[in-house]
């Protein structure tokens, strides 16, 4: 891999850094859903920094940005489009909604009702959308960044299965170490940094790279480890279900990315039990209360399944 | 029929392994075989190559029937008779060849191959010379490989001999285990075995003339190897027959004589000389031994003329063991056969002058005999292979005109004269001498060493051995007759082997012959006799459950390695050697109290080591970076296999501490 892809990637980490203070791990792992060529989902409590994180990532790699604030009262017209009948012409003409942009920030995304919510299904999953018999391709590339509040908050729609699924990478952000926390109480409004934030990628180099990710070797042992986990979730009497084949696709899409991001130009067990929580916990469910949630399955996972036979 | 009716896929592969096997089955029969065959199989084989390339199709019925009968026409005018051994393998050869005509499915294929097996079996039958067993050997490989050309959709050399190998390994101890315990069960009817006619030997009668034919074979007569000191050369007069008939022109065997002619074995006096005769393979009628000899073996009997013969021809090859004790007399203990006076139907005025003034002018038969001998040192006689054609009076003409002549001559004229001075003389043939092989230690008696030479009886001290040759060539006697007749035209004309004058080649000779020689002596002697001896010795009592035991476990164990090597547990999945050798390491260094968690991937466990365990670390470092290297970075072929074999050869973390402290220059990283 060329040398100054990698330190762009590493410029691109400090750059949000500077916003998203004492997140290294969690600004790598959105980076890395955006090489895969994937969506990411950021679920946690208000006021963590979720926004800012999604902010910061829109302006450093330079994409075309839109941000829509889902509502109970959301309409999927209100994010593909609509056509309108222009007296002029005496035609209907096609205004495009908001999801026609690169990167799309879906704040909130578990307030809308699941009828809006899967408007974005097509989207994401085939990068384009269809309306009124019409199929629109959107640009390239395609980022989607969604927010959402815990499910045991008010006013929340769980977000169908389905639509889980589409999202390559679940991340929550947590909240920020005690230092941080001070520096950004000390430092003020961090929005006023992000104004500052530079532009260090663009379209045609995130495309660059994320060919340049399928380039990544992934040798027949680490298959083998991968297809071990997603038969452990499939036969394990913990799992309500087994990790479907999109899910090891990803997984193994992530762990590219992931070994990009170290600079290697090979895969090892390490980067996919890294990237294994962020792509699996989502798409696990415990198969009877009390078996813990995400975490505790994939926690089971990592140090039951033998990563070398 | 069309090509379209093969019903099975004739592969390209199959069809040429299946040709080239038949050839190799041919080919070393081409000296049996009429040599039209190859012309046939060319022809044939010519056609199915045809219709496998879909360009012919099979021959209709009467086509075939056509070419098998002009076939047997060709056997039936190539052989004297239908039913001899060559004509019988012929008529097998054909089918097999024209079987090729009617192939029509796998099955055929097959068949053809099972008979092919067959005639090279039936080689064995014309010769059971090491090298025919080679031969066959080599056969047996081809049509290993041309069964599995069938059923391969891939017919690749070597893999293929690699399984022939294997097989022929498998079968070896059977094979041995067969040879050695297999009943050897004689003859139920006498076949009519090849070469009977054809092989230069010694016959029963003797025209002047037929030596000299025989002394220009380079072919072996017998084998002898003696316990203890050889006797010298001129010693060495192997009595075969006594020719005491004579009609006035061709000596024979006393008609009278076949018959009760038996005579209890002499008894033999100190020092006896011990020796083992083998002969090669053939019709034997009489056993070759020197002067006085007695035989130990059940089927033979001593006969009045002092010689040993077999109670009924003795086919194959043939070995006996002898005591003889030179210096003893051939003594009759019944009265003289007024044959051994006959001068029979034959007008030799002149020889008979002679003889009749020996007679007047020495009253003493021993005299007489010394007469005798005294005219052949002083008459010019010249010893040679190509004697002229002699007229009526052939002994006249050779004493006195011609002059020249070979043993038979010389001894056929002495007896003659000795017989018209009325001393009761007869012919008695043989060998003389013979070839030491000094590589082994044994004698090797060619037919080129064929003799003739005279007995006279004189009162009280029986039959003596009288050998005008001796007088007229003593080289013949003294350096043996290949000194004596290298020089001669002729001499050995027949065989191949001219290079008798060159040291290497003779050493050569020798060599093979000693190969052959063993051959026979431990393999193609081996008999019912010998093989009872030999269980006798090795398992202490021959019953039934002894011989099963060892044929069972000579089967078994092969079947059992076999079982062994081809049902292993099969592999764990995704197993590949680069993991069993880390895990091999892991366990080794669980040994020293750290053990690798399940899901712990191998840097994680690393760095738990170093950070643990520092003494373990550069050792597991090695390691991890060897496996890395074999199972997740990009794969290079080249360093793979050093790569596996550090990490295998590294995997006990005691020994690599040693051996890298050890080392010169190792520098902890």
């Amino acid at each position: 891999m060329p040398s100054d892809q990698l330190a762009v990637l590493a410029a691109v980490s400090d750059e949000i850094g500077r916003v998203v203070l004492g997140k290294d791990r969690q600004v790598q792992q959105a980076l890395c859903c955006l090489l895969a060529r994937g969506h990411l989902l950021i679920e946690d409590v208000p006021g963590v920094g979720k926004t800012t994180l999604s902010q910061a990532f829109a302006r450093v790699t330079g994409l075309d940005y839109q941000r829509m604030q889902f509502t109970s009262d959301l309409l999927p017209a209100d994010i593909l489009g609509v056509s309108v009948f222009d007296r002029n012409s005496n035609a209907f003409h096609f205004h495009p909604g908001p999801i026609f942009t690169q990167f799309l920030l879906v704040d909130e995304i578990n307030r809308a009702s699941p009828k809006t919510q899967s408007a974005l299904l097509e989207a994401m999953a085939e990068q384009q959308v269809s309306i009124e018999g019409e199929t629109r391709p959107l640009p390239q590339p395609y980022f989607v960044m969604a927010t959402q509040n815990p499910w045991f908050q008010s006013g929340t729609f769980p977000l169908p299965e389905s639509q889980l699924d589409r999202f390559l990478m679940r991340i929550s952000l947590g909240y920020p170490d005690e230092r941080s926390e001070r520096r950004l109480l000390a430092g003020g409004d961090p929005r006023a940094v992000l104004s500052q934030l530079r532009a260090l990628l663009n379209a045609e180099k995130i495309i660059a790279l994320q060919n340049a990710v399928d380039a990544i070797e992934v040798r027949d042992s680490v298959l083998s480890y991968v297809q071990r986990l997603i038969g452990f979730t499939r036969q394990d009497s913990h799992y309500a279900f087994g990790l479907s084949t999109r899910a090891a696709l990803a997984l193994i899409q992530c762990a590219k990315a992931w070994a990009m991001l170290q600079g290697r130009d090979y895969v090892l067990p390490d980067d996919i039990q890294l990237v294994l929580e962020p792509v699996a916990a989502h798409r696990l469910k415990a198969a009877a209360d009390g078996q813990g949630d995400g975490p505790d399955l994939i926690k089971r996972l990592l140090s039951q399944v033998p990563v070398v036979v | 029929m069309t090509a379209a009716n093969i019903n099975f896929v004739a592969q390209r592969q199959s069809v040429i392994w299946l040709l080239l096997a038949q050839l190799v089955t041919l080919a070393p029969l081409l000296g049996v075989l009429p040599v039209w065959i190859l012309a046939v199989w060319a022809f044939v084989a010519l056609w199915y190559w045809r219709i496998v390339s879909a360009a012919w199709s099979f021959p209709a019925r009467w086509i075939k029937a056509c070419i098998a009968l002009s076939t047997l026409g060709g056997v039936y005018f190539s052989f004297p008779s239908l039913f001899s051994l060559e004509a019988m393998v012929t008529i097998l050869v054909l089918a097999v060849v024209l079987k090729l005509l009617e192939l029509k499915t796998a099955r055929d294929h097959w068949l053809i191959l099972m008979l092919s097996y067959f005639i090279v079996a039936c080689g064995l039958l014309f010769s059971q010379q090491i090298g025919a067993l080679i031969m066959a050997l080599l056969q047996i490989a081809v049509l290993l490989l041309a069964q599995q050309a069938l059923q391969r959709r891939r017919a690749k050399t070597l893999p293929m001999l690699r399984v022939v190998g294997v097989m022929a390994l498998q079968s070896l101890p059977l094979m041995l285990m067969l040879f050695v315990i297999f009943p050897r069960i004689g003859p139920l009817w006498t076949m009519p075995l090849p070469g009977g006619q054809a092989t230069t030997g010694m016959s029963d009668s003797l025209e002047f003339g037929d030596i000299a034919k025989l002394s220009q074979s380079g072919a072996l007569a017998f084998r002898v190897r003696f316990n203890g000191v050889m006797p010298a050369s001129h010693d060495l007069y192997w009595r075969g027959l006594v020719l005491d008939d004579f009609d006035g022109r061709r000596w024979t065997r006393s008609s009278w004589s076949l018959w009760s002619n038996k005579m209890n074995p002499p008894v033999l006096a100190e020092p006896k000389l011990n020796y083992t005769v083998t002969l090669e393979p053939g019709s034997h009628k009489w056993l070759y031994t020197l002067p006085q000899a007695a035989v130990s073996r059940d089927d033979v009997y001593y006969s009045d003329q002092h010689l040993w013969l077999p109670a009924r021809p003795i086919t194959g090859r043939m070995q006996y063991t002898v005591s003889s004790n030179l210096g003893q007399g051939l003594v009759d203990n019944k009265a003289l056969s007024r044959k051994n006076l006959s001068l029979g139907r034959a007008a030799n005025p002149r020889a008979e002058a002679l003889a009749a003034q020996w007679q007047t002018q020495w009253p003493d038969t021993q005299d007489r005999v010394a007469a005798a001998i005294r005219y052949f040192e002083q008459t010019p006689f010249i010893y040679t292979l190509t004697p002229p054609l002699l007229g009526e009076s052939n002994v006249d003409e050779f004493l006195f005109d011609s002059r020249q002549g070979f043993c038979e001559h010389f001894a056929g004229s002495f007896v003659y004269l000795m017989r018209a001075a009325g001393v009761p003389a007869r012919i008695v043939v043989g060998y003389q001498g013979g070839e030491f092989n000094d590589r082994d230690g044994y004698l090797l008696v060619n037919q080129s060493d064929a003799h003739a030479w005279a007995e006279v009886y004189i009162e009280g001290q029986g039959w003596l051995r009288v050998d005008p040759t001796a007088t007229v060539a003593p080289n013949r006697i003294r350096l043996g007759a290949e000194a004596m007749l290298r020089d001669q035209e002729g001499y050995l004309g027949e065989s191949p082997l001219s290079l008798r004058n060159y040291e290497w080649a003779k050493r050569l000779r020798y060599f093979v012959d000693n190969i052959n020689y063993a051959w026979a002596r431990w393999i193609l002697n081996y008999d019912s006799g010998t093989q009872n001896d030999f269980l006798l010795r090795v398992l202490g009592d021959i019953n039934p459950q002894r011989l099963m035991l060892v044929i069972m476990l000579a089967g078994g164990i092969p079947l059992c390695l076999a079982a062994f090597f081809s049902l292993r547990l099969p592999k764990r999945a995704g197993e590949d050697l680069a993991a069993r050798y880390y895990l091999a390491s892991c366990a080794a260094l669980a040994r020293k109290g750290v053990p690798r968690r399940a899901g712990e991937t191998p840097d994680d466990y690393l760095r738990r080591v170093e950070a643990g365990h520092a003494c373990w670390a550069a050792w597991l470092r090695e390691q991890t970076r060897l496996f890395s290297l074999c199972s997740y970075l990009p794969q290079d072929s080249v360093s793979y296999q050093e790569n596996l074999t550090s990490l295998k050869r590294a995997r006990r973390p005691q020994k690599w501490l040693e051996r890298s402290t050890s080392a010169t220059g190792y520098t902890s990283k």
